[in-house]
């Protein structure tokens, strides 16, 4: 089953194209990646889905519910952070998960549970003024769970975070996929999608790229290694020879095949021998900039 | 809709904003006080202008009080303007299905916070001219109660128009600023005789009474009567509660 289904979205801001005709899924029960460089549109589409902003045209279903019929049923069964955590200056985050209960019609019994759970069990009487960026992301979070909903839209949540703060909201996470939410993530830190997710979409310019399980995207992507030897000319010389693609990338030797046990023999029968040969790190990084070259 | 009223309470009450604005509305009620009963004991020639007496000097330092319109404005300006300036109102999830919703929350809670610190500022003036204030006699239950559910019906509707001018300016600066702007506009237009027909200040007077009891009114000719300033100022805050609205719905995305 899907937790979201959106056809054909369209969106312009004046002279600006947000949404260009974007369809997609989500599937339930899972972690997701929502990527796209930025203004490719995922905020829009995020602020689409939650009926903060009515697209032009096209359709969405969350949760199998019609966002422009019924959008007050879908908002119960939901949390979400969008752009900034909308909190309010001046008041504790104990009082801040208050107002988000009483505002979205929600009972006021987990706000402790929740404060623990982001970790502020003990900063949950302080005003958030003096809280630090992780602090309120992690607050942020817990007033998006008030609700247990079924479904969490999260637009950049690690954005700006220190490593620590990172990894608190990256555990948070997997727990709550552990408890079988739907969990739906924009990033720009494309190891951290990698390490969530198991499903990807990939937008940009408000059109839809790629979009799939992430195991058989990266795995229909040809992915490489990097050969570090003294004559990277020749070497590429090489491996082109024996039709394995390669460009020399400064000193370095950038060779695009999943087959390493190839290339180590093409060069040691031409007498050449590697210093390293290393999977190139970042794949999905390697597959989201190949998807969005041509567009960039 | 009780939720929201309950996050709008928790809003106010718990934020310093309201607390200092309520300090400084009392210390500039007994500032006012002040000039009314002690200055023109060292003043030789009055010129007749102080010779307020009780118990009318009741009404009149309720007035007085319920003029400090800048409280109610500012009050409402925080309540949406700080919010439309952040991310917190184009985040809330309930912003598009129930903005009619949390648009009377902010106008009852407002007006209720604005209320209630007026009606202390009120208790201020009142024990300065039942100590200070010549003449005799008490206003009776009556006549408190008068003076309660007007400041009520005053507050709304300036708490109406800072909402109004919130929902349209999107920001606190400017929304305080115009907002400001509007009262002193408003005062200086009574001067001409076609806007006194409308004006908010001069049906307020009206429906207080406030200005005939120094005999103040005689500057501004006749007073509207009280029927007429109750119909006016009920007028301003449905137009300041139909601007607001609109400003929420047509400048939301």
């Amino acid at each position: 089953m899907d937790a979201i289904v959106a056809e054909g979205l369209r969106k312009r801001y004046r002279k600006t194209v947000a949404l260009d005709g974007l369809s997609f899924t989500f599937p339930a029960g899972r972690v997701s990646g929502f990527l796209g460089p930025n203004g490719a549109g995922k905020t829009t589409t995020f602020r689409s889905l939650l009926g903060l902003t009515k697209p032009d045209a096209g359709s969405m279903e969350v949760l199998g519910i019609s966002v422009r019929d019924r959008l007050p049923e879908i908002v119960k069964r939901l949390g979400a952070i969008v752009e900034e955590p909308g909190l309010v200056k001046g008041l504790s985050g104990r009082d801040n998960l208050v107002v988000a209960a009483n505002t979205l019609g929600r009972g006021r019994e987990r706000v402790d549970d929740l404060l623990e759970f982001s970790g502020l069990g003990s900063e949950g009487g302080r005003r958030i003024d003096g809280y630090s960026k992780g602090m309120r992301q992690r607050l942020a979070l817990a007033a998006s769970l008030l609700g247990d909903p079924e479904l969490l839209i999260l637009d950049e949540p690690l954005d700006g975070l220190d490593p620590a703060g990172q990894a608190q909201i990256k555990d948070s996470l997997r727990q709550l996929a552990g408890q079988g939410k739907t969990v739906i993530v924009s990033s720009h830190n494309l190891s951290d999608i990698e390490a969530m997710a198991d499903h990807v979409v990939v937008i940009n310019k408000g059109r839809l790229l790629a979009a799939g399980d992430l195991a058989s995207l990266l795995g229909s992507f040809r992915s490489g290694y990097t050969v570090e030897v003294d004559e990277p000319q020749r070497a590429a010389a090489v491996l082109t020879e024996v039709g394995i693609p390669a460009v020399v990338e400064g000193d370095l030797l950038a060779v695009s095949t999943d087959d390493g046990a190839a290339v180590a023999r093409a060069l040691a029968m031409a007498e050449i021998f590697p210093r390293e040969i290393a999977r190139r790190s970042g794949r999905l990084e390697e597959l989201f900039l190949s998807l969005t070259e041509g567009d960039r | 809709m009780t939720g929201l009223i309950k996050a709008e309470l928790t809003k106010t009450f718990k934020r310093r904003t309201f607390w200092v604005l309520t300090i400084v509305l009392v210390l500039l009620t007994g500032f006012l006080a002040g000039i009314f009963y002690l200055l023109p004991r060292v003043i030789d020639d009055q010129g007749g202008f102080f010779e307020i007496q009780k118990p009318g000097a009741y009404i009149f330092g309720a007035g007085q009080v319920m003029g400090q319109t800048w409280f109610p404005l500012i009050l409402a300006t925080m309540a949406l303007a700080g919010e439309l300036a952040t991310s917190a109102w184009s985040t809330t999830l309930t912003r598009n299905s129930r903005r009619g919703q949390h648009l009377v929350a902010r106008l009852l809670t407002s007006t209720v916070a604005a209320w209630l610190a007026v009606l202390l500022a009120i208790v201020v003036f009142s024990i300065a001219t039942f100590f200070l204030a010549e003449g005799s006699g008490e206003l009776d239950g009556v006549g408190w109660w008068d003076i309660a559910w007007k400041a009520l019906l005053v507050q709304f509707t300036w708490v109406a128009l800072g909402l109004a001018f919130s929902a349209w300016l999107r920001s606190v600066g400017p929304a305080i600023g115009a907002a400001l702007a509007f009262t002193f506009v408003e005062g200086l237009l009574i001067l001409w005789e076609g806007f006194r027909e409308v004006s908010l200040s001069i049906h307020t007077s009206a429906l207080l009474g406030s200005l005939s009891v120094g005999g103040f009114g005689q500057i501004l000719g006749d007073l509207p009567s009280f029927r007429r300033g109750l119909i006016v100022v009920l007028a301003w805050s449905v137009v300041g509660v139909l601007i607001s609205w609109a400003g929420l719905k047509l400048r939301d995305a």
